[in-house]
């Protein structure tokens, strides 16, 4: 009962993880036709934005490099969009993922040329680590916080999506954007949103992701990013609740793979998961939620 | 109101409108014909600033929005509704017509707006929490002009509201049209379907390769048959070129 309670617990920390990252992916995509391969350093940019305050605020308490590394993620978005994507905005989809893969290189190696590429040491708070009891099932705090905020986060994202002007621009502009410009929302506006909400949610991840890694690396953003890809692509690619569907459902199939699969194999786990996705895709190639053409989208 | 001064609309090596002037006075419906690929949808398209100009200018009252963005000459007072209507149809009716509200701060007069233009469109208050995909064609048609229309614009611009509509809804929908006038909005109607945008227009033009062919009272050229064929190329009794379209709606 415990294991399985705690591998429960794993497939959703790790799926909300990937839920965070992919739903970034798509809301950039969806608004903007990016498949913004630059995401995973927003994530990097956080850890090392939480390093330098580490070593050279000198925190008292890890607590308070949380928030700056959140808003580094977000900041990161921001002057991505405005300094890289936007002047290319109208260009060939191809541009867009060229110049995000140079954006990519250009901050892995700065962090490498400036800082080094071994990782550094960046410390999160110790409750993070602690267990807690319940019954007889020990979990430690870190996965149920991942649980609860990615819970939160995607509710914010809901009541965003739904109820504000600039969330149903972001859903409209996500099939029509010119549309969305004659109801004389500002295209600049909508994107920005659109990235800096990305950025606020990779900065989540990044949190999580650095709790558990305890360092900052030149490459720390791409495992998970790939990681991510796949669930959006999985969920269906600019679906928003699909990449959330498909971030907890890589979550959970990589932790059935880790229980099922004999010691002997148990590495190539990743192997395994990719495996079943491809199969699942050849099934339905346009993803869970993923629509092959829009009804009603144009027609006459 | 608007004021379109000798203006050209350029694709690449391909000029859609050559040097095109056209005025539209306030409280007036001007309807804008002619056949398919004429260039009609690029003029306005220009107006509203969703393609680029390439020559001359393009006036609201005395601002100049020539090569404005659609989001400021929107928030000026003019407003479009596209060619195939582009309702955001993963929204409700009820999110479409927020957004067509959404630069207004009043929100007392979007009320009030929002109440007195369900009541002259009815069916968009019984559908109005449905997924505006699942609307007809007509019902989108009805909902992209009120969404319009919930930005309270000074000039609306209609391109194709009769486009794939049942004949008997083509004539509802210019009837509603021709109430908007009354909500203290002037009308600039784009049409292949002359004979019915002619019944409700004050004055017309006539597009053709990107030029104007005729202007004048929309009675002159409903009213002589010769003038009808010559620049629309349709017989009078037959009426829209686009029957084909219209079958499926």
């Amino acid at each position: 009962m415990e294991y399985v309670v705690q591998q429960a617990l794993n497939a959703l920390s790790i799926g909300g993880e990937y839920a965070l990252l992919a739903l970034g992916l798509a809301i950039v995509f969806s608004v903007m036709g990016l498949v913004n391969f630059a995401h995973g350093e927003f994530i990097t940019i956080s850890g090392y934005t939480m390093y330098a305050l580490f070593i050279f605020a000198a925190p008292t308490s890890a607590w308070g490099l949380l928030p700056i590394g959140i808003l580094a993620s977000i900041t990161a978005a921001v002057v991505f969009e405005r300094l890289a994507f936007r002047p290319i905005r109208n260009a060939p989809a191809t541009t867009g993922l060229l110049t995000a893969f140079g954006l990519s290189i250009i901050v892995k190696n700065f962090f490498v040329t400036v800082v080094a590429t071994r990782s550094k040491a960046v410390p999160t708070p110790e409750f993070f680590t602690e267990m807690i009891t319940i019954g007889t099932i020990n979990i430690q705090v870190l996965q149920i916080l991942e649980g609860a905020v990615t819970g939160v986060a995607l509710m914010l994202l809901l009541i965003l999506l739904r109820h504000t002007n600039i969330g149903l621009a972001m859903r409209a502009a996500s099939t029509d954007f010119n549309t969305v410009r004659l109801m004389g929302i500002r295209a600049n506006q909508v994107v920005l949103a659109a990235f800096a909400i990305s950025g606020f949610l990779a900065g989540l991840a990044a949190i999580f992701i650095i709790a558990r890694r305890g360092a900052a690396d030149p490459f720390m953003g791409f495992a998970p990013v790939l990681k991510a890809f796949v669930a959006a692509v999985l969920g269906g690619f600019g679906s928003l609740a699909g990449a959330v569907v498909g971030g907890f459902a890589l979550g959970i199939a990589e932790v059935v793979f880790q229980v099922v699969l004999p010691e002997s194999i148990a590495g190539y786990r990743d192997a395994f998961v990719f495996l079943f996705v491809g199969g699942l895709l050849i099934l339905r190639p346009q993803g869970i939620f993923g629509q092959s053409a829009q009804f009603g989208d144009k027609e006459g | 109101m608007l004021s379109v001064d000798l203006l050209s609309v350029s694709y690449g090596a391909i000029r859609a409108v050559r040097e095109v002037s056209l005025r539209v006075e306030e409280g007036e419906i001007v309807a804008l014909l002619g056949p398919n690929g004429a260039g009609k949808t690029s003029l306005i398209s220009a107006v509203i600033g969703l393609v680029p100009v390439a020559s001359g200018k393009v006036m609201l009252g005395d601002v100049d929005i020539t090569r404005k963005k659609p989001e400021d000459i929107v928030r000026l007072g003019v407003t479009m509704t596209p060619e195939g209507r582009h309702i955001f149809g993963d929204l409700t009716v009820d999110e479409n017509l927020r957004l067509g509200a959404a630069v207004r701060k009043d929100k007392a007069g979007v009320k009030k707006d929002l109440d007195e233009l369900l009541a002259m469109f009815p069916i968009l208050q019984e559908r109005y929490n449905s997924r505006a995909q699942t609307l007809s064609g007509g019902e989108q048609q009805q909902l992209a002009i009120v969404r319009a229309m919930m930005s309270r614009p000074k000039l609306l611009m209609l391109d194709e509201p009769s486009l794939g509509l049942a004949p008997q809804l083509v004539e509802q929908i210019f009837q509603l049209i021709s109430t908007l006038r009354d909500r203290g909005v002037t009308l600039l109607v784009v049409e292949q379907n002359a004979h019915e945008a002619l019944l409700f227009a004050d004055r017309a033009y006539v597009l053709s390769t990107g030029q104007i062919r005729f202007e004048g009272a929309a009675g002159e050229l409903a009213g002589s048959e010769d003038l009808m064929a010559h620049y629309l190329g349709i017989g009078a009794e037959t009426g829209a070129p686009d029957a084909a379209d219209a079958a499926k709606v």
